[in-house]
């Protein structure tokens, strides 16, 4: 029962390296606090749930999740670097509208999925399980890949120093909204992924499963980042980055055996975000002053 | 043929009372020289170059030049402003260069390797240190990369906003055979400096601005000595 419980949160852990790696590049590439995610994340679940049961294959649905978190990205993007709306109010109202839109979306709060609709809905119970393990390990790694790829890339690299140094943008004579406008949809891209995977563990889309779930991310970027001080090779960093995010939902988990209310959950990611910021301090590890939101 | 920019004008503060006025009808640069820039705190040369680079809008008109197509490159006095810091020595300069073919973006690293060491010239220290992160370098050094990086881009105009002030002395020497250099390459070259002693060894024209205005253009006598009188405006 334990270890089904261990794989339980590991796959949990796995989805949400989705969300992780979004996160890592509004806030770490890009510099830019993004809240988005928030709705972002039930985005692609809602959308993923409400095209399955319309029969719409499994893999098209999940790509049509991606592409509805691009979209949401580029729209906060328009917001801040358009009509000039600080990160943070960008990213709020984005993820406000975005509860409206999901809410609209599944025409009620939550909305309950059936297993046809699941990618892997031959299989049941832990064998299911695994099966999520084996295909979000698989997609992960491929992400992984391409990202690491994309971000080495002259097209990435240009989306990390103009992140980093707006300046750039007018020497290197390249869109500064453009950047901004791919990072974010790439970001907020993988969240919906995140999402649209969410949903075929907990079999239901709910309009409230994003609420605070930046965090989680960040959580695991930090992490991550403590894991892998250099930050140099893009592959290590993506994937002590997805440790990061397994490790925190393994805190959780363990605190909730340990006969924590489950209620609580919430109340131990803060706490974990806490204690990291402590040891950051007392470490005096500077890595997070270049960090412009911070 | 020199550059010429005209109609160079930006103000700060209301409309009708500017706090700032930086109003330069005619700036002329020419080739085979290196002008000097140069004027008090306030006189109004950073403005001008950041007109210049288009990190700051002209309020009134049009910069027009006389060149089409004119590139500026503009070497920042706070070297960090021209690099990304969390990036490596050669992203940095991979940034800089005119990838031309899909190859060349999606594996900079394969494409670039020979122009990275074209550019980092006889910088030995830069020239091992290319994988390392650009935060980093000393302080010295990152003043270094911004001029191989921003020259990398190949500008025609290349402006220096006192970029000796952070190197040391075998660096500093490295730099101005750089600009000597470039400055027989037929390109453009302008910087902005309080360093006098420097202005006089390197300079052919010096061009003083004060108040926002182009206040005087020294140049070189017939025996390619400064004159006394041109001197004393400096000092």
């Amino acid at each position: 029962m334990i270890l089904y419980k261990f794989l339980l949160s590991l796959s949990d852990g796995l989805i949400f390296s989705f969300f992780g790696l979004g996160i890592f590049i509004s806030f770490r590439w890009l510099r830019f606090p993004d809240l988005t995610p928030d709705g972002s994340f039930v985005l692609g679940g809602c959308v993923y749930v409400q095209l399955t049961s319309v029969g719409v294959p499994a893999v098209l649905a999940i790509l049509i999740s991606i592409l509805c978190g691009f979209i949401a990205g580029l729209g906060t993007s328009l917001l801040n670097q358009v009509i000039r709306i600080p990160a943070f109010i960008a990213g709020l109202l984005m993820s406000g509208a975005l509860y409206s839109i999901n809410w609209l979306l599944l025409g009620k709060p939550n909305q309950y999925a059936e297993a046809t609709q699941m990618m892997g809905h031959w299989l049941s119970g832990r064998e299911y399980n695994h099966y999520l393990i084996l295909i979000s390990t698989l997609c992960l790694a491929s992400i992984i890949f391409i990202l690491k790829t994309y971000g080495d890339s002259i097209w990435g690299l240009r989306i990390r120093a103009v992140g980093e140094n707006n300046i750039l943008s007018s020497d290197l004579r390249i869109s500064k909204l453009k950047q901004y406008a791919i990072g974010l949809g790439i970001s907020n891209g993988l969240v919906a992924l995140s999402g649209a995977f969410y949903v075929q563990r907990t079999f239901s889309a709910d309009i409230n499963m994003g609420v605070g779930q930046t965090i989680t991310g960040l959580i695991g970027m930090i992490i991550g980042m403590l894991l892998y001080k250099k930050q140099k090779n893009l592959t290590l960093v993506f994937y002590t980055l997805a440790i990061g995010v397994i490790i925190y939902k393994l805190i959780i988990w363990i605190s909730l055996e340990l006969g924590l209310p489950p209620e609580s959950f919430k109340l131990i990611s803060s706490a974990i975000m806490v204690i990291l910021f402590f040891m950051i301090h007392k470490l005096n590890m500077n890595f997070l002053n270049n960090l412009r939101w911070v | 043929m020199g550059l010429k920019f005209s109609h160079i004008e930006k103000s700060f503060g209301s409309e009708r009372e500017p706090d700032f006025h930086l109003d330069i009808q005619n700036l002329e640069i020419f080739e085979d020289e290196i002008t000097f820039l140069m004027g008090h705190n306030g006189s109004g040369k950073s403005v001008l170059l950041k007109v210049l680079s288009g990190e700051m809008e002209s309020n009134f008109g049009q910069i027009s030049t006389s060149l089409n197509n004119v590139r500026i490159g503009i070497v920042r006095q706070d070297s960090e402003q021209n690099l990304a810091l969390s990036l490596t020595v050669e992203q940095n300069l991979f940034l800089r260069f005119r990838p031309i073919s899909l190859r060349a973006y999606l594996f900079p690293n394969n494409e670039f390797n020979d122009d990275v060491s074209k550019s980092l010239n006889d910088h030995k220290t830069l020239r091992n240190k290319r994988k390392d992160i650009v935060s980093d370098l000393s302080g010295g050094q990152k003043q270094a990369l911004a001029f191989f990086a921003v020259n990398a881009s190949n500008p025609s105009l290349l402006c220096l906003d006192e970029f000796l002030a952070a190197t040391d002395r075998s660096t500093s020497e490295l730099l101005i055979e750089e600009i000597k250099g470039l400055k027989s390459n037929g390109r453009f070259v302008l910087i902005v400096s309080h360093d006098i002693e420097l202005a006089l060894n390197l300079a052919d024209r010096i061009v003083i601005l004060s108040n926002g205005k182009l206040s005087k253009v020294l140049t070189k006598s017939r025996g390619n000595e400064w004159n006394s009188k041109a001197l004393k405006t400096l000092i």
